[in-house]
């Protein structure tokens, strides 16, 4: 369907979205689900979301005629329970990009900086500069992992934000906990520390283990990120939310442009209420990501360590004219991508690739050991 | 789960919900307002009782176990759409969560301290509230005897500072909509360099539909217009959020600094198949009509002034102050709204904004208002 639309819309949907929101998406053409296609380009969760959210959800779609707040309500005291914090640290938004978005556009000053991983994920840098605001980029660890050491030591008197995303994207690399949360101590107070935990239920350990989200009770200057679209497999729906203490948010809420639909809203307290789904799904992308890894260790290549929904790896061939190669062979995938603020040309021969069902994955590592001429 | 029990947390989001502007018909603000299909009736919020095109809700239900994916493909579909029905190429389009973020980013991109923003009094306030809170200042003018937006007026409040006159049309909370030819004639003599934003959140729902009314189609003339539309009111979509804005790409490439993202993929697969289904909103315009006239002739036989509801709801004078003629309404399981955008207006404190709803809640409005004003 998607490919019958003219090219001036495909361009007009590229200039809307790519532009800020999916920035880092490669959106416009790209095919919707059942096309026959595998789409292993945008870390969407081919698991699928808990079955009671759709339940209910169809419960209540004939009701869309009102603005039903009673249901993002509901979310945010499902959430703040979830968080063990009281309602005025939450703030609902669709997804978890008009968070990043909102503190971009709240704390953006000219000669302000954001200090941020080289590679990471850019929605709230590209807009911060966008806006008119400076970035210090920090080149990652040799093990593709945060240099808490060398963004501390990036800080200086003009930084109004440190962007972490953890997981990073597009590295896949999970910090250590105990290393962030000392880091997240010692960043000075008048610099917040943005902590995107996008694809943390994912990792090793999980939330418990890893979440800085704790500590927005101790600490005014922080901020955690949290979506629905990743673990919870609900990228179409748009719910996310902001956590942090209210004089943060209040911050944000200038530039707050709305609460999730009410039937996203549904979905995702269902989502957060299913902890037994999530704890399989996660199991399965261990799975998953365990069996990739393996089977690059067979072909020896090289990767980052990956604890989100999608690996890092270095193909040995250019990522444009790999993407190119799987996408004729019906497989979505990313180039090097978010290499902003890295040397020219440095990781033009890796690629991320969004882990799948196994099935998916066993067709992606079978095309790229033909491609890379490993059969 | 109980949807009636209340706890203080959800006067905080109220509240929240409140500071940015959202659900600017006063009322609906605190709260506590139970969901569709349950006591009290809401005749608060503008929203659409007849409900939404079934077609919508089945091409809703077929996808809705497809919501792992991003689905921007649905997206492009109401973005073509969208397109098709204004008129317009693609890049005339933003494709946002209801109305309202074309509002805000508007807000956003255009206000500056010492700059103003020319609105009608009474008015929406979401855009000039917005504009104040990033630091510009609102020159109100007042509308005419009729309530409808005087154009005269606000031409000549435009000033040296002015970069945005706001426009909603039909009027909220007034109801009057502008004519055509004399609105057209205004757009069409603002200084280029301010920019003309015209609401038509309720416009598909004037007798004489959106053709005859819309602005949209000067957007290719003119660069300084912006014309926003909701799927909320007319469509009857309001708890799904979709809305798109219609300007020039150079206008529309100032406001998408602030853009936070398009509808969800639920949003954008019913929008799609509401705009085509033109039949659905032919007669959804219907049901408005009927009961706008109906509440028009016991308002007459009542002896009510009001000023001529174009959209989905009507302002009245109770006769009796506003507040406690709300909190009387809702004694009686009924809610409504006090007018707001006022600036420094007065001579609404009897005046009361009542939502269209089916012609048996305002046979239950109107019997209730009966009773509390001691009428028969």
């Amino acid at each position: 369907m998607q490919n019958t639309l003219p090219i001036r819309i495909r361009q007009s949907i590229t200039a809307s979205l790519a532009l800020t929101v999916f920035a880092s998406l490669a959106l416009a053409g790209e095919p919707t689900a059942n096309d026959g296609l595998i789409r292993l380009s945008s870390n969407e969760n081919a698991f699928g979301f808990t079955p009671k959210a759709t339940a209910a959800m169809a419960a209540v779609l004939e009701s869309g005629n009102y603005y039903n707040r009673n249901d993002v309500t509901d979310l945010v005291d499902t959430i703040a329970a979830y968080e063990k914090v009281s309602t005025d640290y939450i703030l609902p938004t669709a997804g978890s990009g008009p968070v990043l978005l909102m503190t971009a556009m709240a704390y953006m000053k000219p000669g302000k900086n954001v200090v941020t991983a080289a590679p990471g994920y850019t929605q709230l840098t590209r807009t911060w500069a966008d806006l008119g605001g400076d970035i210090k980029y920090v080149p990652v660890s040799e093990t593709y992992g945060y240099d808490f050491k060398a963004m501390s030591l990036a800080i200086d008197e003009n930084t109004a934000i440190v962007y972490i995303c953890n997981p990073n994207n597009p590295t896949g690399v999970l910090a250590d906990p105990a290393e962030l949360r000392r880091f997240v101590m010692t960043v000075p107070k008048d610099v917040l520390v943005f902590m995107d935990e996008a694809y943390l239920e994912l990792s090793s350990g999980g939330l418990p283990a890893n979440s800085m989200a704790p500590l927005v009770k101790a600490r005014k200057n922080l901020i955690i990120s949290r979506t629905f679209s990743k673990a919870h497999g609900m990228a179409g729906l748009r719910a996310g939310y902001g956590l942090a203490h209210p004089e943060v948010l209040a911050n944000l809420r200038t530039y707050y442009q709305g609460t999730p639909a009410y039937i996203a809203a549904v979905g995702a307290r269902e989502a957060l209420l299913d902890t037994e789904f999530m704890a399989a799904n996660a199991a399965k992308y261990k799975e998953v990501r365990d069996h990739v890894c393996a089977e690059f260790d067979r072909m020896g290549i090289t990767y980052a360590k990956p604890e989100g929904a999608f690996i890092w790896f270095k193909s040995g061939m250019k990522d444009e004219e790999l993407v190119a190669k799987m996408k004729e062979k019906g497989i979505l995938m990313s180039g090097s991508r978010a290499t902003a603020g890295t040397p020219e040309g440095m990781y033009d021969l890796w690629a991320r690739v969004s882990i799948g069902t196994k099935e998916q994955m066993d067709r992606f590592l079978g095309e790229l050991a033909v491609i890379l001429g490993q059969t | 789960m109980s949807r009636r029990t209340r706890f203080p947390s959800r006067l905080l989001l109220g509240a929240s919900l409140a500071a940015a502007g959202l659900f600017v018909s006063a009322p609906v603000l605190s709260a506590g307002i139970p969901t569709a299909g349950e006591s009290p009736i809401r005749l608060s919020s503008n929203e659409n009782a007849f409900g939404f095109s079934p077609k919508a809700l089945e091409a809703m239900k077929a996808a809705l176990e497809s919501g792992n994916y991003y689905n921007f493909n649905n997206i492009g579909d109401m973005l073509a759409t969208a397109a098709s029905k204004e008129g317009v190429p693609a890049d005339y389009i933003v494709l946002t969560a209801g109305s309202g973020p074309v509002l805000e980013m508007t807000a956003a991109a255009y206000a500056k301290e010492g700059k103003n923003v020319v609105t009608a009094a009474p008015g929406y306030p979401q855009l000039t509230g917005a504009f104040a809170r990033f630091g510009g200042t609102i020159k109100y003018t007042s509308v005419n005897a009729e309530k409808g937006i005087d154009f005269g007026a606000m031409m000549r409040a435009i000033d040296d500072d002015t970069v945005i006159v706001y426009v909603c049309n039909p009027n909220n909370p007034t109801g009057v909509l502008a004519d055509p030819a004399e609105l057209r004639k205004f757009v069409i003599s603002v200084p280029k360099d301010i920019l003309v934003f015209v609401d038509e959140a309720y416009l598909e729902l004037a007798d004489n539909g959106l053709a005859p009314n819309t602005m949209a189609p000067l957007t290719k003339l003119r660069k300084n217009l912006i014309v926003s539309r909701t799927f909320s009111k007319a469509y009857g979509m309001a708890g799904l959020r979709a809305g798109y804005g219609v300007g020039s790409p150079e206008v529309l490439e100032k406001i998408k600094k602030f853009y936070q993202g398009p509808p969800s993929y639920l949003g954008a697969i019913a929008a799609t198949e509401a705009m085509k289904d033109t039949e659905y909103m032919e007669s959804n315009r219907k049901n408005y009509i009927a009961v706008r006239n109906m509440v028009c002739a016991e308002f007459d036989r009542m002896g009510i002034a009001y000023s001529k509801p174009q959209g989905a709801f009507v302002l009245f004078d109770s006769t009796i102050d506003s507040a406690t003629f709300q909190e009387k309404m809702k004694d009686e399981g009924i809610l409504v709204s006090r007018p707001f955008g006022l600036g420094d207006e007065t001579g609404y404190d009897t005046w009361v904004r009542v939502s269209f709803g089916t012609e048996d809640q305002m046979q239950s409005f109107l019997g209730a208002m009966q009773k509390i004003l001691g009428k028969t």
